[in-house]
């Protein structure tokens, strides 16, 4: 019983020592990703990796997340018809559908090689040898690809929301026999703007969750290979559970009556 | 102006450091004078890797003091070390060039970070010290990966004395190196202190180049500097750790790992 009481003790201390150094990591990201010096090149370049590269997967998911909110909800309530479709289909994508799912989907990508590249870094000297020529690997590694993160992300979901709405509307004229005119009109009146924009601010801050993740795993990955792979694992699972609770939180801030 | 007196560069009194249960450096004290070129020599897993990387501030001793130009390093904050950082090129033991880098940004990216050179400059920099180091103009395009593992310590080499710093730091220099290839790099090391001007640490395997570059020689065993000499008296050592390191026979009687 002492026994289970100590090692219990044991974990939550462990538990409370990562988060504050998860803590404190940040705020040093923070930090050196608002001061100079800068690296603009390795900004752009990280925003044509995260988001340029992450469209294909985004888009996919954002197409088929649309068909099947449209095709759920013609089977679901049948009562108020095109109407409600379009309304579904918009507020389900716009508020939820679109950031999460475009989110994990750039956890498993970007968060999984952040954490791979940082990883191997640390784990060949890469990061030492930064240090003994002057640069700081937070401001060198790890700010470029928070800011483009950041950046990123919310772009992606719109693109995301356009495409996803694109697929109801697929799914509603071509399946279900909607007119195509009314649907749009639909659509377009169902639009709300802060459904939207607490989509966009979701993104920001999943982009923020996904790339410090990366890099904290990353950055102390230790014992070759393998613990670069472990450090991967952790960065996207840890990324994805914080992602879903942080975007429980958001939403209940910003749908609160 | 020459002073008489010579500079103390590097100044390490009672410095310890272990990991977990395992004590690495007990108590070690060195001293190392500024022009200096000093060998530190022993065993796998004795420490000397930890003991380089204390130096440059890469691992924290847990006590005891280091000094370089007289400052006490655990005193600078991060910033501080940073700026301090700039006095050292350091060759690490498994190279750790930046593998998302061409040879030529390898080479120069102390000159464009710390020295702000514009990249056409420092290309032509880079191109230059890869010409002193005997490879050829024509990798400065390729990245560390498409290299062989000798060719790699070069561009490693390279990429240390680049920027022309004050104190270089060569973590096995010619380890697993062709003998031609091996002489090279001694030489480029002899070269580099002597026009420099630069204090050189350097930790080897190998006695011959030991006696080549270094001035004076320390033997690293069980935590402790159990030697400390001139290079050329190495040899003629009547010390019991030294006849066996450099006859390579081992120590059975201090050697926990009693492999016959
Ligand atoms: N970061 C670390 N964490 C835990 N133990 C470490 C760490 N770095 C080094 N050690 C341990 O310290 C000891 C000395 O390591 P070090 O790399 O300095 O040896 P070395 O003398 O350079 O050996 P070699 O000649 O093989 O390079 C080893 O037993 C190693 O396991
Ligand atoms: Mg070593």
């Amino acid at each position: 019983m002492i026994l289970l009481m100590r090692s219990l003790g044991h974990s939550l201390v462990n538990f409370f020592a990562s988060i504050g150094k998860i803590g404190i990591f940040t705020l040093r990201a923070v930090f050196h990703s608002c001061n100079p010096p800068f690296y603009p090149n390795l900004i752009l370049k990280q925003m044509i990796e995260i988001g340029f590269y992450s469209l294909p997967v985004v888009a996919l998911t954002a197409i088929f997340s649309g068909m099947v909110i449209a095709l759920q909800s013609s089977s679901g309530f049948s009562l108020g018809g095109e109407k409600a479709i379009a309304n579904v289909v918009v507020w389900g994508i716009t508020r939820e559908l679109g950031p999460v799912l475009a989110g994990l989907m750039v956890a498993g990508r970007i968060g999984a090689s952040i954490a791979a590249e940082i990883g191997t870094m640390r784990v060949s000297e890469q990061i030492d040898a930064l240090e003994t020529l002057s640069t700081n690997p937070f401001k060198f590694l790890i700010g470029p690809r928070v800011i483009a993160g950041v950046i990123m992300l919310p772009l992606l979901v719109i693109v995301a929301d356009i495409i996803g709405i694109m697929g109801g509307f697929i799914i509603a004229t071509f399946d279900l026999g909607f007119n195509p005119d009314s649907y749009i009109r639909n659509t377009w009146t169902s639009f709300e703007f802060i459904g939207f924009i607490s989509g966009i601010v979701k993104a920001a801050v999943f982009g923020f969750i996904i790339t410090i993740m990366g890099a904290y795993h990353g950055y102390y990955a230790k014992g070759g290979s393998q613990g670069v792979g472990q450090a991967t694992t952790n960065a996207v699972v840890s990324a994805s559970i914080l992602l879903l609770l942080f975007n429980f939180i958001l939403t209940a801030i910003f749908f609160a009556q | 102006m020459n002073t008489i007196r010579p500079e103390i560069k590097i100044c390490l009194r009672n410095l310890s450091k272990s990991f977990g249960n395992k004590i690495v450096l007990d108590n070690i004290n060195l001293t190392i004078q500024k022009g200096e070129s000093i060998a530190i020599i022993g065993g796998s897993g004795t420490g000397k890797s930890v003991l380089l990387k204390s130096i440059i501030g890469l691992v924290k001793p847990d006590s005891g003091s280091l000094r370089i130009d007289g400052k006490e390093t655990s005193m600078l904050t991060h910033k501080e070390r940073m700026l301090f950082n700039t006095r050292f090129g350091v060759l690490f033991q498994g190279g750790a060039l930046f593998d998302s880098l061409t040879i030529w940004e390898n080479i120069a990216f102390g000159l464009m970070q710390e020295k702000k050179l514009n990249k056409k400059n420092a290309k032509e920099k880079a191109i230059q010290i890869m010409s002193e180091v005997e490879l050829d103009a024509s990798v400065s395009n390729s990245y560390p990966s498409e290299l062989s593992g000798g060719m790699q310590k070069r561009v490693a080499l390279a990429r240390a004395i680049a920027t022309e710093p004050e104190i270089l730091i060569f973590d096995e220099p010619t380890t697993g190196l062709d003998p031609v290839t091996s002489n090279v790099i001694n030489d480029l090391i002899i070269k580099s202190v002597n026009v420099l001007g630069a204090t050189a640490i350097s930790v080897s395997h190998d006695i011959a180049s030991v006696k080549k570059i270094a001035d004076n020689v320390a033997l690293l065993h069980e935590g402790h500097f159990v030697w400390q000499g001139p290079a050329d008296k190495i040899e003629k050592s009547q010390n019991d750790y030294v006849r066996n390191f450099v006859n390579g026979v081992s120590n059975n009687q201090s050697l926990p790992s009693g492999r016959s």
